[in-house]
């Protein structure tokens, strides 16, 4: 019964079509014609519920944020049909629904005035990054913390990828210092290196767990740098001009 | 983009003294010159650094660029974006530079990335859980896209329990969506014209006379024209 009224009243639209719970609210909102401030709560309800009944039946996935929304809405309803306590507060359910809902729709139109913009300006096309003919070493870009993570995460998945599961049982120390003084002394030789072939020298998980530590130590003091040619290109370590030597190392961290 | 010749005419007789002809037009080669080989939009002080000119002489060598390339049927303009200058093809020659250079598809962000990125733009700086409140959804995985894309950036934890994260958006952000700084952005009042505006006009899919003022407005038709040819997503 239900379904026929909900294919009668409800255009077929997929739950993914939504951005979330609010975005499917006001899409009903919209199609009954009727203002964000004055929501039929029970109508409103009903075709919600009647949403996620044919999404079931389909199938799909819902996720758990439009269950909770199906929860609000009945409990908002269950409350206006209920008097209010004498002494009860003055705002109803329904208007932080409205204040709420209102508040999304603002960002909502946002980013369709930003989905507009982005499709223009997606015609213009810039000059494509040039390296300057000269200098090899090109134009640098500054690397993120996130940048470092992910590389990190590739070395990682080679080590698991190269050492498959195997019988260990020596359990094994590795200390930051250490292997800043290693990757200190890699700079000392090589001044620049990709950060994955430092990786790569390690043996164990815990082993390039501290010596990704390591990296991090020696950017934060300023003696190395991280940067790639280019997005998502290789990321390499470098040494800055900062004086900080092996002894250093040894000085500082006991 | 058209707002050039507004915001050069405006800029340029406020600088004193007055840059002569003769250092405009020296320097006028070489601004062209630095700007061809940037991709990025490059800064009147980073022009007036190098070129060891005053602001007002760069003003008015780019200010003539930019009306050179207007008035001169010229397949590229001169931009001014994120607080920058760069030179890009006219939005007409889309379809002819996709065939060339065989690009078919272009990455488009999702409605769940533009919601999020509005959030983030109006709201700076803001942290995952205030997002997700006002979104009513997970936004983690959206909010790990927009910084893959590096339209947005960590600034710094929020001083409350769990010392969230808080981001903002990024330069790359600006100039994607066309601003020369966030106060660029179209108002909140704006929008809401704009959504007026659209339920009106609701039927049409053109996007003209709903892209307001942030859109650029020369360029409109032609645009739109190409958009409509274009796959929604």
């Amino acid at each position: 019964m239900t379904d026929e009224t909900a294919e009668r009243t409800l255009p077929p639209i997929a739950i993914s079509a939504f951005a979330g719970p609010f975005d499917l609210l006001l899409h009903l909102i919209r199609v009954n014609q009727v203002s964000i401030t004055d929501i039929p709560i029970a109508e409103i309800t009903e075709q919600y519920t009647a949403y996620l009944d044919t999404m079931r039946e389909l199938d799909l996935d819902i996720a758990s944020e439009y269950v909770a929304m199906a929860a609000e809405l009945i409990y908002i309803k269950s409350r206006m049909l209920l008097p209010r306590p004498p002494g009860a507060p003055e705002e109803s359910p329904l208007e932080d629904l409205a204040r709420r809902l209102a508040e999304y729709e603002r960002y909502k139109n946002a980013a369709e005035t930003f989905h507009e913009v982005d499709a223009l300006r997606a015609g213009l096309w810039p000059r494509p990054p040039t390296t300057p003919p000269p200098s090899p070493d090109g134009e640098t870009l500054e690397v993120s913390l996130f940048d470092l993570i992910g590389a990190f995460r590739q070395a990682t998945e080679r080590y698991r990828l190269a050492h498959p599961a195997a019988l260990e049982i020596r359990h094994q120390r590795f200390s930051v210092r250490e292997k800043m003084e290693q990757l200190l002394a890699r700079l000392d030789e090589k001044r620049t290196l990709p950060l994955l072939d430092f990786f790569g020298e390690m043996q164990f998980r815990a082993e390039a767990v501290t010596a990704f530590l390591a990296v991090l130590e020696l950017i934060r003091l300023g003696v190395a740098r991280a940067f790639q040619r280019e997005a998502f290109g290789e990321i390499h370590v470098t040494r800055t001009d900062v004086p900080f030597t092996v002894v250093d190392v040894r000085d500082t961290y006991r | 983009m058209e707002e050039i010749k507004e915001s050069v005419a405006e800029g340029a007789p406020a600088e004193e003294p007055r840059p002569r002809e003769s250092s405009v037009r020296k320097i006028r080669p070489a601004v062209e010159a630095l700007l061809f080989s940037s991709s990025r939009p490059v800064r009147e002080t980073e022009l007036s650094e190098v070129l060891e000119a005053t602001p007002g002489a760069v003003a008015a060598a780019l200010a003539s660029l930019a009306e050179e390339a207007e008035a001169s049927a010229r397949g590229i303009r001169l931009e001014n974006v994120a607080g920058g200058w760069r030179y890009v093809t006219r939005p007409e020659f889309d379809s002819l530079l996709r065939r060339f250079h065989e690009v078919t598809e272009r990455s488009r962000l999702s409605l769940a990335a533009l919601e999020t990125l509005a959030i983030i733009a109006y709201r700076q700086p803001i942290t995952l859980p205030e997002i997700q409140e006002i979104r009513g959804v997970n936004s983690s995985s959206v909010l790990t896209t927009l910084l893959e894309k590096k339209l947005v950036t960590t600034a710094g934890r929020k001083p409350v329990v769990g010392t969230p994260f808080l981001y903002r958006t990024t330069r790359d952000f600006l100039v994607r969506f066309g601003l020369n700084e966030l106060d660029d952005l179209p108002k909140p009042e704006e929008l809401d014209e704009d959504l007026a505006a659209t339920i009106e006009g609701e039927g049409e899919t053109s996007s003209t006379g709903t892209t307001g003022e942030s859109s650029p407005a020369s360029a409109e038709s032609d645009a739109a024209a190409e958009e409509a040819d274009e796959e929604e997503p």
